[in-house]
């Protein structure tokens, strides 16, 4: 065998980072089904929102918020889901003791998930984006698209943040980590306003629900998508500001959730269920 | 000496009911962790309110006049649906996990038992683990968001005639899925949700059947699940409540529900008597799929 | 470079546990119970004992995945509290009967997927990929998914995943588990020539079969509730077993066998009487004495139908140091 030279340092990360990527990518796909269920259900779920909206007479901006809703939902279950419940298969799997035992340390096996499932999601929300708006005729008119998009990306980022912290969590949680992502599915949606305004709830609780980056994500894409009639929460720039704070909130708890982690299983030896 | 039990001597009617009582009380006891106070608050609590509280939300935000019968539709559809998940779509997963988790459903299959009668008895099992929520949500519509459902105004007998065959409908669905599930293994555990899905839409479940294309209309009234719901909202509420089936009366809507059941347990048992003949063919009985 | 690849002092390792029926107390299990031990660079080092002896957690210790109780452990010349990360970067580990890798890849997907995580160029990652798939005898199965897998292929997969990253030191729990007698075969043969084509090399192996211990290791110690009690070549821990080295020797039945103990050389001798047939049972000073009882017997004109050497087994100098079979001991193990 003969002798290869080890990458050290960030191009060992953006290695590793990639190799972890590649199967939430390529692999997910190549379950045919998954990819159809994994569209197809959140859009039939959509298209039912979409139609207790027309049963109540509502106007199309309405269809427009379901949709995007809809989208987010992606979003949402695949950081449930995938995110925070894959340590917790990685585990039961016994792929978890290895990743904790690598020399580029757990970081870019994160980095790598959240990328992986981030880019298959983006596919699926866009294609539940595209279906459902030619569907019901929704047209979009978005005024400050570099602005809409920064707001996308820094949501993003505070979400995957939230997976990542949830993925420790679900790990020492155990057998109930899988009761807990069932019990943030409904309450979430309602909380986070997924198809209807935040503001309706009120706005203190409203402003209580923000802590779930979903909530200010939305509402703050809402205003750029229907300026004017969209009853906001707060304005963009200050939705923008505060979800900058709870990305860098997120990623620091996420960072202090898997040291805790990482700590708790090499002292308490309680990450192995096998012995 | 030893009792002689002979299986084979009872009357086959004592058997299936037998085999349905085992069937049910294993369901039970794998099912009736739903007490455990946090899983009851997830499953019977925070889900349903959940579901409620966003369509009471959606319909605050348009607030039309006279819309207010739509509360009513909301709360009787959301706290029925739980019997469609549970009913169906746990009997499904009840099966699936016999297969490959628990690995018992060979050991079921070659016991001199009814397979039918024991699904049907899980199925059961799994419905009433849905009375909490369905409970939970109506007690929330009644008291919280003042739907208007009294004692004076619900009729008993035609509700609970049209509960009963609903319940009736819903295991005959079950068993549907199931077949499907038996030849299916890869998939076979997101099928019954996706089958879940698009019941959730055509079925009337939020929103009445009239808003929906006429294709997709046409295609409701042929589902029992349709007709259920809409005999339990005119059986709970009052006259003032939202219609899927405007055109047809209380009497009428129950016998098309009769007669859609009828068919659709038919249809299920010769469903299921062709995927468990097709499947030994196949030697798939008790596959297990590798994830 | 550190000579010892493996060094330990005191180590001790306790798991608290909960409550329960079977532990009322909810006192903790000790697991490692002082384990002092050197281990060379270079080294094929096997450590043998029953269930719930203590090898798992030695290899956890070790490969930073549980911090110690109490005492010392070095990696590589690292402490393993302090430098995890650095001693993460020479090691390696396989566990036998593990699932680990994602049922969607193929073969080789999973292993280029682990060799980024060790910074590989993807080239040089695939090609030697492929040399240790075709050492394996997986190559053929290169494409298929890891799902599609038998337990053997997917043990032989993860034993290539330990190799990948060319690791300074091997730790093998138990590689062979659940392996049929071919595969075990194949994966031990491999890897006593991989640790034998380079003297930086050093393997940590763990493991209830005694001939497998027998067959690979250069030293082996034996653990037993958490104490390594006996440390030696096999060799020289089977010459250390009471009772050593003895003859059986059958024979046309004996009138008596006092005059064996007469022989010059025999020891002991000791007779059993079967189908007509006498079996000796002779401990002999040296081999040589062997001669004088078979021409004493000629002299007798008594027939010889067999005679065997028979050498103690490791598993004679763990039932001798532990009292008990090694299978026995296997059925009390298991929590
Ligand atoms: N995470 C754990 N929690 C509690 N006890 C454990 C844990 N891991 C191992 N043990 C106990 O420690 C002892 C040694 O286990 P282990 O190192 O796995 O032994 P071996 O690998 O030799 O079979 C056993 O009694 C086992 O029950
Ligand atoms: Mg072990």
């Amino acid at each position: 065998m003969s002798e290869i030279a080890r990458a050290r340092g960030l191009r060992r990360v953006v290695r590793a980072t990639l190799g972890r990527a590649y199967p939430r990518i390529i692999g997910a796909n190549r379950e045919r089904s998954w990819l159809f269920y994994d569209t197809v259900l959140p859009l039939l779920g959509t298209i039912a929102f979409v139609y207790v909206y027309k049963a109540l007479g509502a106007p199309d901006r309405f269809v427009g918020y379901v949709i995007m809703g809809g989208a987010t939902m992606a979003f949402w279950m695949n950081v449930m889901w995938n995110m925070a419940a894959q340590f917790y298969w990685d585990k039961q799997g016994g792929n978890l003791e290895l990743y904790m035992v690598l020399p580029c340390g757990i970081v870019p096996i994160l980095l790598g998930m959240s990328i992986g499932g981030f880019v298959g999601t983006l596919v699926r929300a866009a294609a539940i984006i595209v279906i459902g708006s030619v569907l019901f005729h929704v047209t979009y008119a978005i005024t400050q698209l570099p602005l809409f998009l920064l707001i996308f990306a820094v949501g993003i980022i505070a979400l995957y943040g939230l997976g990542v912290t949830f993925a420790s969590v679900f790990l020492m949680w155990g057998r109930e980590a899988w009761h807990m992502a069932e019990l943030f599915m409904e309450p979430v949606f309602l909380a986070s306003g997924f198809y209807f305004p935040v503001r309706a709830l009120g706005f203190w609780v409203g402003m209580g629900t923000s802590i779930i980056p979903l909530t200010l994500a939305l509402d703050a894409m809402r205003q750029l998508l229907f300026p004017g009639s969209h009853p906001a929460l707060l304005p963009v720039r200050a939705e923008l500001g505060a979800l900058v704070g709870l990305a860098v909130m997120f990623m620091l708890v996420a960072r202090w959730s898997l040291r805790k982690m990482e700590y708790l299983a090499r002292r308490e030896g309680r990450l192995s269920l096998r012995f | 000496m030893p009792t002689q039990v002979s299986v084979r001597s009872q009357s086959s009617l004592s058997r299936w009911w037998r085999t349905l009582r085992v069937g049910y009380w294993l369901g039970w006891q794998i099912e009736s962790n739903w007490t455990d106070p946090l899983l009851f608050f997830i499953y019977s609590i925070a889900r349903p309110l959940g579901g409620v509280l966003i369509l009471v939300f959606m319909y605050h935000v348009v607030a039309r006049a006279g819309g207010a019968a739509m509360l009513g539709f909301f709360v009787v559809g959301t706290a029925c649906w739980p019997f469609v998940v549970r009913g169906m779509m746990g009997t499904a997963y009840s099966l699936i996990s016999d297969r490959e988790h628990w690995r018992t459903l060979r050991y079921v299959y070659i016991s001199p038992i009814s397979l039918r009668a024991y699904l049907v008895g899980r199925a059961l099992a799994q419905a009433t683990s849905a009375v909490a929520a369905a409970a939970v949500t109506l007690v929330f519509g009644r008291w919280v968001l003042g739907v208007p459902m009294h004692l004076a105004t619900i009729n008993a007998p035609y509700t609970a005639a049209a509960f009963v065959l609903g319940i009736g409908a819903v295991i005959a669905l079950g068993l549907i899925v199931v077949s499907a599930a038996v030849l299916i293994s890869g998939e076979a555990w997101r099928m019954p949700e996706g089958v879940g899905a698009a019941l959730y839409l055509v079925c009337g479940a939020i929103f009445p059947v009239t808003v929906l294309p006429p294709a997709l209309q046409a295609l409701s009234q042929a589902i029992p699940l349709t007709w259920w719901l809409e005999a339990m909202r005119r059986g709970l509420l009052g006259p003032a409540v939202v219609r899927s089936l405007p055109q047809f009366t209380d009497p009428t809507v129950l016998g098309f529900l009769a007669m859609l059941t009828a068919l659709w347990v038919a249809a299920a048992l010769v469903a299921f008597t062709f995927a468990e003949r097709r499947a030994r063919q196949l030697g798939i009985l008790d596959r297990e799929s590798m994830y | 470079m550190n000579e010892l690849a493996i060094e330990t002092r005191d180590l001790v390792r306790t798991y608290r546990i909960r409550k329960s029926p079977t532990n009322p107390s909810g006192a903790p299990v000790v697991a490692l119970d002082g384990v002092t031990l050197d281990i060379p660079r270079g080294e094929f080092f096997g450590l043998l004992g029953p269930n719930g002896a203590g090898k798992t957690t030695f290899i956890k210790v070790l490969v930073t995945l549980l911090l110690p109780t109490s005492g010392s452990a070095h990696v590589a010349g690292l402490d393993v509290v302090g430098q995890a990360q650095q001693v993460r970067e020479r090691i390696s580990m396989v566990s036998g009967g593990e699932h680990s890798g994602y049922g969607l890849l193929t073969v080789r997907e999973q292993l280029w997927m682990f060799s980024q995580f060790y910074g590989l160029p993807t080239r040089p990652a695939l090609a030697r990929i492929d040399e240790l798939l075709r050492i394996v005898g997986l190559y053929e199965e290169r494409s298929r998914r890891v799902s599609a897998l038998s337990t053997g292929m997917r043990q032989k997969m993860n034993m290539v995943r330990g190799l990948l990253p060319d690791p300074d030191i091997l730790f093998l729990d138990e590689p062979t588990v659940g392996l049929d007698v071919e595969a075990a075969r194949d994966v031990r043969a491999y890897i006593k020539e991989w640790i034998h084509a380079n003297s930086r090399r050093t393997i940590l192996l763990t493991t209830h079969y005694m001939h497998e211990a027998e067959e690979l290791c250069d030293r082996v110690a034996i653990i037993h509730k958490g104490r390594i009690v006996a440390c030696d070549t096999p060799a020289a821990l089977r010459r250390r077993t009471a009772g050593g080295t003895y003859f059986v020797l059958t024979t046309e039945p004996l009138d008596g066998i006092a005059w064996v103990s007469g022989v010059p050389g025999v020891q002991r001798a000791d007779a059993r009487v079967t189908d007509g047939r006498t079996e000796l049972r002779l401990q002999v000073a040296d081999d040589g004495a062997i001669a004088g009882v078979v021409k004493a017997l000629a002299d007798r004109e008594r027939r010889i139908f067999s005679l065997q050497k028979i050498e103690p087994s490791l598993e004679d100098v763990f039932v001798q140091i532990v009292g008990r079979r090694l299978e026995e001991a296997d059925e009390g193990g298991r929590p």
